[in-house]
């Protein structure tokens, strides 16, 4: 009997050896197509990945990578508190003059009438500024590097972060 | 019965391995070749004398934003591979590439002249000026220095601006955003906080003040106030005595 269970120990060792493969890789960060070119205001949010962080007298405003804006309200330096969360999706970096604020979205420019914090409205958006990253595979990594598959129904791919992932099916062959 | 699970195990043992086997056969699948552009391309704006200024990929992309609400594009240049930031210093504009910095005159942004190129700073170099001397920090972890590099503050004469000359380095443990206010120079140095140098004698870098117990990345003084992005949040310093810096607010992320 004591055998048996040895046999069902070396049993459990080997699967969790093999049939999970854990590796250092990278994960493509996604965002829902269907929101992608959607500007609007949420209620104040945790910062997932910090960005770019850009003053302009009252505010402070704080990037979320690939997410948008925490606008915080610093007319009282004693008592700075977050007054919002501009969702901008495939955001890295904006720029404010006098009520508009400049900022990517995905492959385009936009500027946003930031005039009433809470009701931003979009007053201008220019077509295709950047490119997306690439969709298929992620660039410039050595070779052989493992990622996750990308999964297109997932939403766009706006960014790879590094991750541990299971059993990859794919690595970069170029 | 003892053979039994030993088969068993065998058995199973087979089935894994084949498992496994299945699986690298597999990988490889999902891309494609090719070796074009850079993955995550970071969008840079800078804003100059009503002007905003966009680097994409390869292109810098000017826009008249006199009237605010309505960006309008007036020049596109093609500049190089590989550009990720973009400043502006007066008329003068700064494009960095990870093979260094591209100098250019805006003083007309319809008609840019390309000025000089500068090798000894990248694009993952952090740059702050006033009118007559740029600080730079140089760190070795940087994607652009494949950690080999150093770790220090170089502090460059830029009166003749296509032809910027080093005046003085500093080691520093590891230095990332810098700030600059008068006569005082903010360098954020990693684990070690702030270091807060007078620069009145830039030959003999005398450190007054700093912040410690903050894992630092960038700075932003203004008008006494010091905004200062840590780690773990943001932090509002009153620099008025620089001697005695005094913690205003803070905001965890």
């Amino acid at each position: 009997m004591k055998k048996l269970f040895l046999a069902f120990l070396v049993f459990l060792l080997f699967f969790n050896g093999t049939s999970v493969f854990k590796v250092d890789g990278y994960r493509p960060v996604y965002v829902p197509k269907e929101e992608a070119k959607t500007i609007k205001v949420l209620p104040p949010q945790d910062i997932t990945t910090q960005g770019k962080v850009y003053v302009k007298d009252p505010y402070i405003f704080v990037g979320d990578v690939n997410l948008g804006i925490h606008v915080i309200d610093n007319s009282d330096p004693r008592h700075p508190y977050k007054l919002a969360f501009i969702q901008i999706y495939g955001n890295h970096d904006i720029a404010v003059k006098e009520q508009v604020l400049y900022a990517d979205n995905m492959e385009d420019l936009v500027a946003i009438d930031i005039s009433d914090m809470q009701n931003p409205t979009l007053v201008k958006r220019v077509e295709s500024v950047y490119k997306l990253p690439n969709q298929h595979y992620p660039e410039n990594l050595p070779f052989q590097t493992y990622f996750e598959c990308p999964d297109p129904s997932k939403g766009f791919i706006v960014g790879w972060i590094p991750d541990e992932i299971e059993n990859p099916k794919c690595y970069t062959s170029y | 019965m003892k053979k039994i699970f030993y088969i068993l195990t065998v058995f199973l043992l087979v089935i894994l391995l084949n498992n496994c086997q299945k699986e690298s056969a597999d990988i490889g699948g999902g891309n494609i070749g090719g070796n074009t552009g850079k993955g995550g391309s970071m969008a840079k704006f800078t804003m100059a004398n009503d002007h905003l200024y966009l680097i994409n990929e390869k292109q810098l992309l000017v826009y008249d934003v006199s009237n605010a609400s309505n960006p309008v594009e007036v020049n596109r240049l093609d500049v190089d591979f590989g550009i990720e930031t973009v400043f502006s210093l007066r008329d003068k504009l700064f494009i960095g590439s990870i093979n260094g910095v591209y100098i250019y005159d805006i003083s007309e942004p319809e008609n840019i002249l390309y000025l000089s190129h500068y090798e000894h700073i990248t694009s993952c170099d952090p740059v702050v000026a006033n009118d007559t001397l740029a600080f730079v920090t140089l760190n070795s972890q940087s994607a652009c220095r494949w950690q080999t590099g150093d770790n220090r503050l170089d502090i460059l004469d830029i009166k003749n601006i296509v032809n910027p000359q080093l005046l003085n380095s500093k080691q520093l443990e590891n230095p990332k955003g810098l700030g600059v206010d008068g006569s005082y120079l903010f360098v954020c140095n990693g684990m070690s906080g702030v270091q807060i140098y007078d620069i009145s004698n830039i030959y003999q870098l005398e450190q007054v003040s700093g912040i410690a117990g903050i894992d630092a990345y960038d700075v932003i003084p203004d008008n006494n106030i010091l905004v200062l992005v840590g780690k773990d949040g943001l932090f509002q310093y009153n620099y008025e005595n620089i001697h005695q810096l005094e913690l205003l607010s803070n905001i965890l992320f």
